[in-house]
């Protein structure tokens, strides 16, 4: 496991239906999609982004909290 | 953890960029999906501790 880039800056992703898939996309210069993690309903995965994880991607009905705020994905 | 009977879709996904098949295909030319590096598939944890497990005890 890697460390994480800044601290314990960490997100909160909560499924709202069954079949959400969140996805880790590499850090670099070519971003790969290198980790997929599927989320029924209610389940809760929490998240940082490490030296091997730069972004994420949220694919289904799901809510995502960040030290930014709230967002609802579809 | 008794009796846990995993379904390949807890293993792996299709990877969303290409819809699984590996390949991209634009203008009539096909491509290797870079996203999933042409496997069509991107794995879990799951899959990735599975795999792990059976690489080391092989
Ligand atoms: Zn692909």
């Amino acid at each position: 496991m890697g460390q994480a880039s800044d601290g314990n800056d960490f997100f909160v992703i909560k499924a709202e239906e069954n079949g959400v898939n969140v996805i880790g996309l590499t850090r670099g210069s070519d971003t790969r999609f290198h980790h997929s993690e599927k989320l029924d309903m209610g389940e809760v995965m929490i998240a940082q982004f490490t030296e091997h994880t730069s972004a994420v991607k949220v694919r289904g009905k799901a809510t995502i909290q960040t030290k930014h705020g709230e967002v609802k994905s579809d | 953890m008794s009796n846990t009977v995993f379904t390949t879709d807890e293993l792996e996904m299709p990877c969303p960029e290409c819809k699984g098949k590996g390949e991209i295909v634009s203008h009539g030319k096909s491509t290797s999906c870079t996203k999933c590096e042409g496997k069509g598939v991107i794995m879990t944890g799951l899959g990735q501790t599975l795999l792990h497990f059976v690489k080391k005890h092989l």
